[in-house]
């Protein structure tokens, strides 16, 4: 059996195209709806629970998700799987406390910066601006990288040329309808996204458990390497306790803090909707783990146990282990489901990429850009959005092209993501909760954020100077925190906190 | 131990999404209704 030998068909293609038109139709038929940034950017403020949740899942469960998810699953097996249950229980615990997202929507703010701005003072709002478009620019960076894998795993192709088509033919479609239809768009696509992503999930699973089997699932294939085992808290599982602290942190901040998703929260009917969303969605920040991991775990097994020779294959070529999961249901899953399951994951590749280029495109127009000009009108507003969605979208297909992360896949996300997390977390956890919190503490904080790039150095990977990423994750964070502390009782604002608000 | 962990956190997100995900989908289809009549069209401007 070939690696790249696929079910994918005719009829697959036929499904895939025609599903690709769907999102383009509806983005340019919304394009009417459009008449403010602040439709553009959150929707008018008119989302409903169910459409709020159904819209989130869509956005956080993207292609890049399902990959290196699956990835994490490939590589650790079931130890993998903490990860999701400590991101839906940090969510949970978000949507049942109404932890900062409360008091963010109270605020009526579009963005998280803005909110510096009206805590703090407005250099903090453009220097957080700053650092939340580069920490969420780079962590999409290799979005579209992973999405392209993904398709060329599905349907076969291994032509190394191919990746750069896959690549351009993907951002151009996200592009088009995300500059017509905004937040709008966005909703309405999100929503058919969720449907379909869910269903192939759910009907894929059924697949993996019938090939794998359910004992088999829950045993170590004897060619495994160390770090394919069930305890996330041992050594051999390449975790160990302090990556799991730290991914309590990415998860708690990055679920109230992460701008695609408290977007969603910003962009609902009400406080109280908002707090309801993030307690439902909490299933969908546990599922959106765990089903790509087990898939990944069953492409694993099947590879390892039932066609050695492919894992043969798999190391002689060098090819990535995001690959593995790809391979693994081109194979198992019938031609013509297979179409709607590659449908349904590019909804996922889309539904994530037109938040996030949305979101990143908000923030740059409105709390850098727009202060830095003295403000904007609304309509220059709506046009920067535009064009700077554009931008990011080239940037992304460069960096894509060019980069090859040294770490894995959600390594690299969880470091590019704490950029931007561990600042961001201190300064409005401070803000919202302590009065004390100054402007400098703030400042201090947000560029102390900077300090997690050095995640992505050639020191993670062993060598004289070893610095894991999970310890610059950590450390990274508690600078952030001692920065504003040290700051803010050293350098007091004039303005007591009340009078700020 | 582990194992069973994994397999209750498995059966459990299978159980609870599929319930999450038939409520939603049907709740959201309400929801764009209601979505696009508070939407102001350009027709109403």
């Amino acid at each position: 059996m070939d690696l790249f030998s696929t079910n994918f068909g005719t009829i697959d293609w036929v499904i895939v195209c025609v599903y690709m038109c769907i999102p383009l139709s509806i983005g340019l038929y919304l394009r009417k709806y459009i008449t403010s940034s602040g439709d553009f950017i959150v929707a008018g403020r008119n989302l409903r629970l169910f459409l709020a949740v159904a819209t989130l899942t869509g956005t956080e469960m993207g292609l890049v998700t399902i990959m290196y998810s699956s990835e994490a699953g490939f590589i650790h097996g079931f130890s993998a799987f903490h990860i999701g249950v400590i991101e839906g229980v940090a969510v949970l615990a978000i949507g049942l406390t109404g932890f900062i997202i409360y008091k963010l929507r109270e605020s009526r703010v579009m963005t998280i910066p803005e909110y510096y701005e009206k805590r703090y003072n407005q250099k903090v709002r453009v220097v957080g601006g700053i650092v939340l478009a580069l920490g969420g620019i780079l962590n999409m960076g290799l979005f579209l990288q992973a999405g392209a894998r993904f398709m060329m795993g599905v349907t076969g192709v291994s032509n190394p040329a191919m990746l750069k088509i896959f690549m351009s033919i993907m951002l151009i479609m996200v592009l088009i309808y995300t500059v017509a239809g905004g937040m709008v768009s966005l909703a309405i696509n999100d929503f058919v996204q969720f449907v379909i992503l869910s269903l192939g999930l759910l009907i894929g699973s059924i697949f993996v458990f019938k090939e794998i089997g359910w004992t088999t699932l829950f045993t170590i294939p004897v060619n495994a390497p160390n770090a394919f085992t069930f305890n996330p808290v041992s050594k051999e599982s390449g975790f160990g306790t302090l990556y799991v602290l730290f991914m309590v942190m990415v998860s708690v901040s990055a679920g109230a803090l992460w701008q695609t998703a408290t977007m969603r929260a910003l962009a609902a009917k009400s406080p109280k909707v908002a707090k309801n969303l993030y307690a439902c969605a909490s299933l969908s920040f546990l599922m959106r783990k765990v089903i790509p991991m087990l898939w990944g775990i069953g492409a694993f097994i099947f590879i390892t146990t039932k066609f050695p020779q492919l894992y043969e294959q798999f190391q002689a070529g060098g090819y990535s282990s995001q690959y593995g999961m790809p391979i693994f249901i081109s194979k198992i899953i019938p031609s013509g489901l297979l179409g709607i399951i590659a449908a349904g994951m590019f909804a996922a590749f889309m539904s994530t990429h037109d938040s996030y280029l949305l979101s990143w495109s908000s923030v740059i127009t409105q709390d850098i850009i727009s202060p830095l000009r003295g403000g904007l009108a609304d309509k220059s507003r709506l046009r920067i959005n535009r064009v700077t969605i554009v931008v990011i979208g080239i940037f992304l297909l460069i960096w894509g092209l060019w980069f090859e992360a040294p770490i894995s896949l959600w390594n690299y996300m969880a470091v590019t993501g704490s950029i931007y997390l561990s600042g961001a977390f201190t300064v409005i956890v401070a803000g919202l909760y302590w009065k004390k919190a100054s402007s400098t503490g703030a400042m201090i904080a947000l560029v102390c954020g900077l300090f997690a790039i050095s995640g992505l150095g050639p020191w993670t990977t062993k060598g004289v100077i070893y610095l894991s990423d999970k310890f610059i994750g950590v450390s990274t964070f508690v600078i952030c925190a001692l920065g504003m502390v040290i700051g803010s009782l050293m350098f007091p604002d004039k303005k007591a906190a009340e009078e700020v608000k | 131990m582990w194992i069973l962990i994994w397999k209750s956190v498995l059966i459990f997100t299978f159980v609870a999404y599929s319930i999450m995900f038939l409520v939603v989908a049907i709740g959201g289809i309400g929801d764009i209704k209601k979505f696009f009549e508070d939407l102001k069209s350009p027709s109403e401007e």
